[in-house]
């Protein structure tokens, strides 16, 4: 799949695979591959953006195994952003694919 | 690529972030890795899905909004090479004492001058004075050819012996100089000055702050790399100076000994004489005025 097709998308997935429930790495990450295959490494990366942000915050919890987990939060800002990617990326689509259907 | 090695390398690349937060990134990916691992994925295979280091590193940094761009084109990495090679230079000279760059060319230069001096010296003072005198004295005495070349070989060492102390006596005055900053003190005042003691450290500038890299000045090193090429071009006119110097004499000599003179050979050496005069007072004159790097 085309990797800038992804790149737009991609906050807007992990934002939505984190608003029900808190996640740390690995889960988020194959919850993301359900939908898109990603390269693994560049979520911690927009992880760290987001938390930048102030869209996320994060927060260490003992885990049964191993060293403890970073997992990630959604702020409520984090919230209104994923709100505001949602309708635009409709509101994109629905465009883009009315276009490509009346083409054809 | 194992799980160690690839923190590693990561660990070495990001270290342009600070330590507490490249713990936190390290620890963000040796648990995911641990994670991967424990799902059934081979350690080897963990690893590669985060592909090639260098894109990750670069995602990495600019999340952290350091721009890496300017890294990238060929260019600018031929320019930070070059850089690098010049700060590391800077820095080998740095640990002898406080040099910058275009004080170490001058320190060269001065080296190349009184080099120079001396190899001009040699030849006045061994080659032709000596010789000339010892075999004045000792052609009175026919068959002490042995003990003229003994003499001439001891006048030989002797005055290699006095050039090395000279050298080192000069050129350690230069270098303390320049360690000095004192820049408006020429080579030649501190040969007129070698037999003095140490600098007096009253008639010295105050030796100024070394400014940080970024505060410099923009380097004269263009003058500097005139004056290396200008004294390479002297050196050849200054032994021809030199040789038909000599052949002047040893014209004079034959001509009043044995009583032959060919004009030719003098119009010849003269010619060469005035020349080679010609050639390197322009090439003095091409000099680039000294730059007051103290200003």
């Amino acid at each position: 799949m085309n990797t800038q097709f992804k790149k737009g998308v991609l906050e807007l997935i992990v934002l939505k695979a984190i608003v029900s429930d808190d996640l740390y790495g690995y889960q988020l990450v194959s919850r993301i591959n359900e939908v898109i295959q990603v390269n693994e490494g560049t979520i911690y990366p927009l992880l760290k953006r987001l938390s930048n942000d102030r869209l996320l915050e994060s927060y260490l919890k003992e885990s049964t195994e191993g060293p403890p987990r970073k997992y990630y939060h959604i702020t409520n800002l984090g919230l209104e952003r994923y709100d505001a990617l949602l309708s635009e990326w409709t509101d994109f689509s629905d465009n883009v694919n009315a276009y490509l259907k009346g083409v054809e | 690529m194992l799980k160690k090695e690839f923190l590693d390398v990561l660990n070495q690349k990001l270290s342009l972030i600070s330590d507490k937060e490249r713990e936190d990134i390290l620890l963000e990916y040796g648990t995911y890795i641990d994670d991967k691992i424990a799902s059934g994925v081979a350690e080897e295979e963990a690893v590669a899905g985060f592909g090639d280091v260098d894109e990750l590193v670069k995602e990495i940094l600019d999340a952290y909004k350091i721009n890496t761009d300017s890294m990238d084109p060929f260019s600018n990495r031929a320019d930070k090479t070059i850089d690098k090679v010049y700060v590391k230079v800077e820095e080998l000279f740095s640990k002898l004492g406080n040099f910058s760059m275009n004080e170490i060319f001058h320190i060269l230069f001065d080296a190349i001058v009184l080099v120079l001096i001396m190899l001009i010296g040699k030849v006045i003072v061994v080659d032709i004075l000596c010789q000339f005198l010892l075999s004045m004295i000792f052609s009175f005495f026919v068959g002490f050819y042995m003990i003229t070349d003994f003499m001439l070989s001891l006048c030989r060492i002797l005055y290699l012996c006095l050039a090395i102390y000279f050298f080192v006596k000069v050129m350690a005055k230069r270098v303390e100089r320049y360690r000095l900053h004192a820049h408006n003190v020429g080579v030649m005042d501190d040969i007129k000055d070698t037999w003095n003691d140490n600098i007096k450290s009253s008639d010295l500038p105050p030796t100024p702050e070394r400014p940080l890299y970024h505060e410099r000045k923009p380097r004269h090193l263009e003058s500097d790399v005139l004056k290396v090429i200008l004294v390479l071009a002297m050196i050849p006119v200054a032994c021809v100076l030199i040789g038909s110097g000599i052949g002047l004499v040893v014209l004079i000599y034959v001509s009043a000994m044995y009583a032959t003179t060919s004009a030719g050979l003098y119009c010849m050496d003269i010619a060469f004489v005035l020349g080679s005069l010609a050639i390197l007072l322009m090439l003095v004159r091409a000099w680039p005025k000294r730059v007051d790097t103290n200003a």
